[in-house]
């Protein structure tokens, strides 16, 4: 909102430059946007008296060329004038030569049509203050001739481009702010002064008002002014209204807008002829009633909606705009001018609900102040009076259905030094409160304040602690840390979790990304599979392929890896951390990993005794106790007030589920390039053996397992990392070719997800020492040749040989997979066998060799390889 | 208020460096009361003015408070019992100041030669 500095100082006395009182207001909470100079950049622009008109030049261009003697009170100037306004005695704006107009136009003596014109009469758009051009030269009546234009004007200011936050309508107004400096300055503040002249005639014989929706109306004042003369302002309301970025439209309309801006109570004027009986009624619109607003558009209302009306019908749009059919002409004499109330909640649907933004709606959906409306009635009623003549009709017609309670508000002073940490002596608060306009009586150690109508925003003690600080100075807050009983709460486990994974995985080189949770249907269908739980579709979302909730951990991840190759950045080694969200539905027999066990997430707290300086009250430090710490991992006397919120399963939606999961995705190159050596591709074993990394960051021990339920990998390269009591903790695989190549990633694309939830309930495996070996070991190659018709897997045969060999066997590693032509493979195992207690002789490392060979070649039909 | 003004100054020196000044100017959010707003030296110019605080010296980077009593009535805290401080910001948009970054979308699109810049 636009306001001009020294419409502010009519009603504050401040001894500050406009952009001193910005910075107060900013540092009081009110945004100040801009101060900008309101003059346009023209100079020497005066105001000059033509005192004759010395001869014709006949017409140029449809204009009626005279050369005028132009007066500016000391010098006296020829000058050649087309503008249809011209005439003796009047006073105009006028650039002498020297002058200098906006947009750097430099006035000089020229020639016109063979006359020399010492000068220019200008029109409001010459000088650069307005549109007005084709109704001629910009008139000052009353002026006096030499003065400085922008000062007769009164341009010589600076506008405040004020942002006020929804809490403060009371700030949306000349005298709001006013008010706002008074109590930050201590300067006096006062409101405007009202010179009402009444006639005898009372208004309550003219006028009636009829409200049946009190509870959307609660105040409907109603003055009447007879004998006016509609017609254009005079230049000083034209120029502030500009200057606030109001349109001027006639004296009548712009003086009802003048009293919005300066008062901040949105005025209606009606044609009071056009109004059935002097009677306004004031009441909700009916289902599908018609009306035309006066911006020429008609409308289809609903029974919401409040309407002023009259008995014959709509007049008005209550508190947004105003009718076609009762607008002030220029043939209107005699007004009606409405002053009201209207509730927020109302007027904002209305408007939200027509698409009408109007300054009085904005006004009104915030609160105005109910007790103000009648000052601004009067106001405007005087301001009427002085610009279109006319005598004001004695008294207010009055309907106050809903009487404004009185609200008073108790505010201790320890509230404010416990909410701030410090506080003022309660004489000093008293004063900033009475200084606002909220009277404060003391009691005892509490202030007892009467909050007035333009205050709708103060109704706690709070609401007062924060007006006292704001004026008082945010600066005066001391900087303090807070002490008292700490608690020893240790990061959440999931966090700590999140925290290893992100460790591991980085330092193995990968990038971490992160991508929105949103995905695309059609996406997402690539790589859902039909018994996935149903997907979590979004209500409103931004765009349609953003409409579903993730529902597969690798959809991010494989965006991305499009997003890099797309770029042509064809090595990709990144993971995600990242949450799925499906609906919740029987999982059973399809193996997907159950999500959070609450139990799991809620061990955050410690799980030993806390020891605690607790500080009482007093601030003296108690002596230590040890603590035990509860559930929630908070000790001691924190727990006494700290209560849990409503449970974790009231705040979570018990139909949808979010399991948490790490992807890894990697395509291209294995490592970073470089000089010493060929850089292999990434494969399959990578994204595995990145996956068994992280496990083991985590403590946690995994077997391979055959083929998972996600979706997205290929059916012959799908593997799972399953811990040791069946829980599947992860799958690894290629990407699907047919899902990547729908992204447009040529190169094949290899991936792990971890399921962290699953991970996190599994318990880590048990550091235990054992005590080092102090005998020789032995060591033995056995190599098995499969895909003669059996294919066993590696971890099958692994598994079987451990069982057979016994606890002899320390060591046991796949070193060597050899592929024969014909399609078979050898798989060799290297063994380390050793003893606690003795040296194993080799005829006892042979008797356990022959044994697992039997058991390998017999269990699995495959053969050891020889030669 | 002080504990919250202290936690973020701690914050201020810890995010932008040990010469960083913050500055607690009156705000409004419907959830707190007190509510503030914070802006920080602007650690370019260090207050003299620039091109990225726009002349103005300060940054403008959280929005904070004391807890509504209410809020802390609506889950279960007594407000005659605790209080409480909230801050809130946009840690793309303190990481685009802190870093010269010039696009909030570079953060999601996960583009490889902008991750690298910081590892």
């Amino acid at each position: 909102m636009k306001i001009p500095y020294a419409w502010i100082r009519e009603f504050v006395d401040l001894r500050l430059t406009a952009a001193q009182a910005a910075d107060r207001l900013v540092n009081a909470g009110i945004e100040v946007a801009s101060v900008t100079p309101l003059a346009p950049d023209c100079k020497g622009v005066v105001v000059g008296e033509i005192e004759a008109i010395e001869r014709e030049l006949g017409a140029s261009h449809g204009h009626r060329l005279v050369v005028c003697r132009v007066s500016t009170g000391r010098e006296h100037y020829s000058v050649v004038c087309g503008a249809p306004n011209t005439k003796v005695g009047i006073r105009a704006a006028f650039a002498p030569p020297g002058a200098v107009l906006a947009g750097g136009r430099r006035i000089a003596t020229a020639k016109i049509h063979g006359a020399e014109s010492q000068g220019m009469l200008c029109s409001e758009r010459e000088i650069g203050i307005g549109e007005e051009h084709e109704a001629g030269i910009l008139l000052l009546d009353g002026a006096r001739p030499g003065a400085d234009l922008i000062a007769a004007l009164g341009l010589d200011d600076h506008v405040l481009e004020v942002e006020i936050t929804p809490n403060r309508p009371d700030c949306l107004s000349v005298v709001g702010i006013a008010r706002e400096l008074a109590a930050l300055t201590g300067a006096r503040f006062r409101l405007p002064t009202i010179a009402l002249k009444e006639s005898a005639e009372a208004a309550r014989t003219l006028a009636r008002v009829r409200i049946e929706a009190p509870d959307l109306c609660h105040r409907f004042t109603v003055r009447v002014i007879n004998g006016v003369t509609v017609g254009p302002s005079p230049g000083w309301l034209r120029a502030r209204l500009r200057a606030v970025g109001l349109r001027p439209i006639s004296n009548v309309v712009d003086a009802t807008n003048y009293v919005l801006w300066e008062l901040g109570q949105p005025l209606h004027a009606y044609d009071y002829e056009t109004v059935a009986d002097g009677t306004i009624v004031v009441r909700r619109a009916r289902a599908g009633e018609r009306f035309t607003t006066l911006d020429g558009q008609e409308r289809a209302l609903d029974a919401s909606m409040l309407l002023i009306a009259d008995p014959r019908g709509a007049i008005g749009l209550a508190g947004v705009m105003g009718g076609a059919n009762t607008e002030v002409t220029d043939r209107t004499t005699r007004i009606l001018l409405e002053s009201a109330w209207f509730a927020p909640a109302s007027i904002r649907r209305t408007s939200r609900a027509l698409g009408l933004r109007t300054d009085a709606a904005y006004r009104f959906e915030r609160g105005a102040d109910i007790e103000m409306l009648v000052t601004a009635s009067a106001r405007a009623a005087a301001l009427i009076a002085e610009l279109a003549g006319g005598a004001i009709v004695r008294g207010v017609v009055d309907a106050y259905p809903r009487k404004r309670k009185p609200r008073r508000v108790r505010l201790r002073m320890s509230r404010v030094k416990g909410v701030l940490g410090v506080a003022p002596p309660l004489a000093q608060a008293r004063k900033i409160l009475a200084g606002l306009g909220l009277p404060g009586k003391a009691r005892g150690a509490d202030l007892e304040v009467t909050v007035p109508s333009f205050r709708r925003d103060l109704a706690i003690e709070d609401d007062l602690v924060e007006e006292i600080i704001r004026v008082w100075g945010y600066h005066r807050i001391p900087s303090t840390l807070p002490g008292g009983a700490i608690a020893l709460v240790t990061h959440p486990a999931t966090m700590r979790q999140s925290q290893t994974v992100r460790r591991a995985l980085v330092g193995a080189g990968l990038a971490e990304v992160i991508t929105h949770s949103f995905s695309d249907p059609a996406r997402a269908a690539l790589l859902r599979r039909s018994s996935d739980p149903a997907p979590v579709e979004l209500l409103n979302p931004l765009s349609q392929d953003a409409s579903w909730l993730r529902s597969n951990p690798l959809e991010g991840v494989l965006g991305v890896v499009a997003t890099n190759v797309r770029r042509q950045h064809p090595d990709v080694r990144i993971f995600e951390l990242c949450k799925t969200y499906s609906r919740v539905e029987t999982i059973g027999k399809t193996g997907v990993p159950e999500p959070a066990r609450v139990v799991a997430q809620g061990k955050t707290g410690v799980s030993e005794p806390a020891r605690v300086v607790a500080q009482s009250k007093t601030g003296a430090p108690e002596p230590t106790r040890a603590i035990e710490a509860d559930r929630t991992g908070v000790s001691g006397p924190a727990r006494a007030f700290l209560r849990p919120p409503s449970t974790e399963a009231g705040l979570k939606d018990p139909a949808t589920k979010e399991p948490r999961w790490l992807a890894i995705a990697l395509t291209g190159a294995r490592g970073e390039p470089g000089w010493y050596g060929p850089n292999a591709r990434a494969d399959v074993y990578d994204a595995k053996g990145l996956a068994e990394h992280v496990l083991d960051a985590l403590s946690a021990r995994a077997s391979t397992g055959g083929a998972g339920a996600l979706g997205g990998f290929e059916p012959d390269c799908h593997g799972t990392l399953v811990a040791d009591g069946g829980a599947i903790l992860g799958e690894f695989g290629e990407v699907a070719a047919a899902l990547r190549e729908s992204l447009g990633i040529p190169a094949p694309v290899f991936a792990a997800v971890l399921s962290l939830d699953v991970v996190g309930a599994v318990a880590p495996a048990p550091t235990r020492y054992q005590a080092l070996p102090r005998f020789p070991a032995v060591e033995r190659d056995l190599a098995f040749v499969v895909g003669d018709g059996q294919t066993p897997t590696a971890a099958q045969i692994e598994s079987a040989l451990r069982e057979e060999a016994g606890p002899l066997l320390r060591r046991l590693v796949l070193f060597d997979v050899f592929p024969f032509p014909d399609g078979r493979s050898s798989l060799a195992w290297r063994l380390l066998f050793q003893a606690e207690d003795r040296t194993l002789t080799d005829d006892e490392v042979n008797a356990i060799q022959e044994r697992v060979v039997r058991r390998i070649t017999e269990t699995f039909h495959i053969t050891l390889r020889s030669g | 208020m002080a504990d919250l003004k202290g936690t973020l100054e701690l914050f201020a020196r810890e995010m932008f460096g040990p010469r960083s000044r913050i500055r607690f100017r009156p705000s409004f959010f419907p959830f707190t009361e007190p509510s503030a707003e914070v802006d920080v030296l602007c650690f370019v110019c260090h207050g003299d003015g620039c091109r990225l605080c726009k002349q103005g010296g300060w940054l403008e980077i959280l929005g904070s408070g004391m807890v509504h009593p209410q809020v802390l009535r609506n889950v279960g805290y007594d407000p005659e019992e605790v209080t409480g401080w909230a801050f809130g910001m946009g840690i793309e948009r303190i990481a685009m100041l802190k870093y010269g970054i010039d696009d909030l979308r570079l953060f999601f699109e996960n583009d490889l030669r902008f991750l690298r810049q910081f590892a």
